[in-house]
């Protein structure tokens, strides 16, 4: 199968719906001309124009507010929010707004959005253009929230989510959009709600998102050298989660690490643990880890930088400590 | 030590920067600060300073090309005839996202750097150490146990307490299992807790001996055991039925007693075997032994045998029965009535 990055599967699922849909429009900061800091969106201009790809001015809340407006009115937008670091900057428009209007109208209106922004850290951006804030979305109903971990996890994920007649964030990890997986030419779309089990193992559940699932791969393979069978699983979509699956691993192995990019306090981390504790205590044969992004503002120092997040030796350390009952 | 000036990443996906031209040229004195050349990205021209004082040297990059982000192109040595500034510019560790990403895939390559870099940890990272809560080992209070080991054992009925008494390491876990059911099958488990007492048996011989001639009775030092026992029992149990499982003789021979000490002594028979056993009297008086272990069926076992002219009363209970406190109690107890009988009918 062919084999394309997560930046292009991004760009394919989009210029794919948007052939499909001609309500879907995208807009935000250097999305047109520029086609993203990142390149993303390259090319995408050329094909729809400027009234579809539209290059805002520097106001996330304003332009957010637009796309709010405009998918009550009929249109589906995607936002470009170019750092998820400025998310504080439309908390209202999208947690008191977009979060709220179907609810709130009776079910007369809803808000078909798709917030695109990004996260995780170790590209030497600083504090304030590294931060991995999806937990805090994650907290307010009304909001989906969709971590895509691989090229083929980003289009299916991309291409559900434009589908969706919600709001629904997207976090990319700005990391991987130069990585590569093979993704079907032929199209496909990912439920929302359903983890996927990618390593299936018998001794520990190890549950990561987004680039944690690639570090909890690793270490499910040098676990495996040590005769350690550990199950990897990607719940895809933190809201809504998919508390079966996770449940019935941890039933099965009795232990579990959770792994996220973001702070592990107050985190996904801590709101899955606490799941577990609830619905698979009984099960439970060490009390259960969590490894998330250390409690600092994320350093400029790369040597600094590179210890607060969580790494395949960490999961893998862990996960020894954990099953040789030092934990 | 010469300073590599390198072409900064200005954009976000910007694999090259426009070297636009130099501010200054080779040989120049530079003070920190200065601007040394300018750059131009998709987004923007910029000039890039001197990080620090010296001078311009060694640049390999001309005006109006396009440089790799990182790449170094000039140095800022701090004497002209400098030995290092004549090394050839490495081409020095960029921030493409590309290998960037690579190293962080394989992590482990960068956990292990990261261990040089704090040689003094022992741990990779000082990250979430602090959040490992490790067990601390316990011998008392409440046991410390996994939620489904707790849940197995229940359904199996098995103690904890039996993991702990065998000294195994808190907390206990599911590979705590076969051993907790090894422990838990061995029906005649050896009785842990041992404490013995000596008494003068004079008076009890001369009591013994007073009451079967002045009453014309054949009592029995058997029956005087098990009721000042079984009184001693009810003391600290305070239960309703006092069960005595006697035994006596190099053989061991079996007689059971329901609540001896409720009769006077002439009027005390022996029971079916179908009572609730509270304590064995293993009775070695009528033989040189002073011990002599049998199959053990009771929590609390007392063994009475001669030691020239005294009594030797011994006492073995489980732990799980009795505290240690309560069992010197009772042995003291039941010593003294038997080393004054004569006090306990009055």
């Amino acid at each position: 199968m062919r084999e394309i990055t997560f930046g292009a599967a991004v760009n394919e699922a989009i210029s794919e719906e948007m052939r499909l849909d001609n309500s879907i429009i995208v807009l935000g900061e250097d999305v047109a001309e520029a086609g993203t800091p990142f390149k993303v969106l390259s090319g995408l201009v050329e094909e729809f124009g400027t009234d579809r790809v539209v290059d805002t001015p520097i106001s996330e809340p304003g332009f957010t507010g637009i796309a709010v407006g405009a998918a009550i009115t009929g249109l589906r937008p995607i936002v470009d929010i170019m750092f998820g670091d400025f998310l504080f900057l439309i908390m209202d428009q999208l947690c008191n707004q977009a979060a709220k209007t179907h609810y709130m109208s009776g079910g007369k209106l809803s808000v078909p959005m798709v917030l695109r922004t990004n996260m995780g850290a170790t590209r030497r951006s600083a504090a304030q253009h590294s931060q991995s804030l999806h937990s805090l979305v994650a907290h307010i109903p009304g909001l989906k929230v969709a971590m895509p971990s691989s090229a083929y996890e980003a289009k299916g994920l991309m291409k559900t989510a434009i589908r969706d007649n919600n709001p629904v964030v997207i976090f990319e990890d700005k990391l991987m959009y130069n990585d590569k997986a093979e993704v079907p030419e032929e199209e496909y779309l990912i439920n929302f709600g359903e983890a996927n089990i990618l390593h299936p193992g018998t001794d520990i559940t190890l549950i990561a998102t987004s680039s944690m699932v690639q570090q909890a791969e690793i270490a499910a393979n040098t676990l495996a050298d040590q005769n350690i069978s550990a199950e990897v699983i990607d719940p895809r979509t933190i809201s809504p989660l998919d508390e079966n699956t996770l449940i019935n691993s941890v039933k099965k192995t009795s232990h579990a690490i959770v792994i996220d990019e973001g702070h592990q306090n107050f985190g996904v981390t801590a709101e899955i643990a606490a799941r577990i504790s609830e619905k698979a205590f009984y099960y439970l044969d060490a009390p259960v880890q969590r490894l998330g992004a250390m409690d600092v503002p994320v350093p400029f120092s790369p040597v600094l930088e590179d210890l607060t997040v969580p790494t395949a030796q960490q999961i893998h350390d862990r996960a020894v400590m954990v099953l040789k009952g030092e934990i | 030590m010469a300073h590599e000036i390198i072409m900064p990443a200005l954009g976000m996906a910007q694999e090259t920067g426009r070297l636009v031209a130099w501010l200054k040229s080779e040989g120049d004195a530079v003070k920190k600060g200065e601007p040394l050349m300018e750059v131009e990205t998709d987004k923007s021209t910029m000039e890039v300073e001197a990080p620090k004082d010296g001078f311009l040297a060694n640049i390999s990059a001309a005006e109006n090309t396009d440089i790799p982000v990182g790449e170094v192109v000039a140095l800022i040595v701090e004497n002209l005839d400098d030995e290092s500034s004549k090394i050839q510019p490495i081409s020095s560790k960029t921030i493409k996202n590309n290998e960037e990403k690579e190293q962080i895939g394989s992590n482990i390559e960068t956990a292990s750097n990261k261990e040089e870099i704090f040689s003094d940890s022992s741990t990779p990272s000082i990250s979430s150490d602090k959040e490992i809560i490790k067990p601390s080992a316990t011998t008392e209070g409440k046991i410390l146990a996994s939620p489904k080991l707790r849940s197995l054992a229940a359904k199996e009925q098995l103690s904890l307490i039996k993991l702990r008494q065998a000294g195994h390491k808190e907390p206990f876990k599911v590979a705590d299992l076969p051993a907790l059911r090894q422990l838990s099958s061995q029906s005649n488990m050896p009785l842990r807790n041992n404490a013995t007492s000596l008494i003068n048996k004079s008076s009890f011989m001369i009591f013994l001996l007073e009451i079967n001639s002045a009453a014309k009775l054949e009592i029995s030092s058997e029956l005087v055991f098990v009721s000042f026992i079984s009184s001693s029992l009810r003391l600290l149990f305070n239960e309703e039925n006092i069960g005595i499982h006697y035994k006596s003789g190099s053989d061991l021979q079996s007689i059971f007693y329901q609540d001896p000490d409720k009769y006077q002594l002439e009027n005390i028979t022996p029971h079916d075997a179908d009572i609730q056993i509270t304590a064995e009297v293993c009775d070695l008086t009528s033989t040189d032994l002073i011990q002599l272990s049998g199959e053990i069926n009771s929590d609390i076992i007392f063994t009475i045998s001669n030691f020239s002219e005294q009594f030797l009363i011994s006492l073995d209970w489980q732990p799980n029965r009795i505290s240690q406190e309560n069992a010197l109690v009772l042995l003291r107890d039941v010593s003294s009535r038997i080393k004054s009988p004569l006090k306990q009918l009055l």
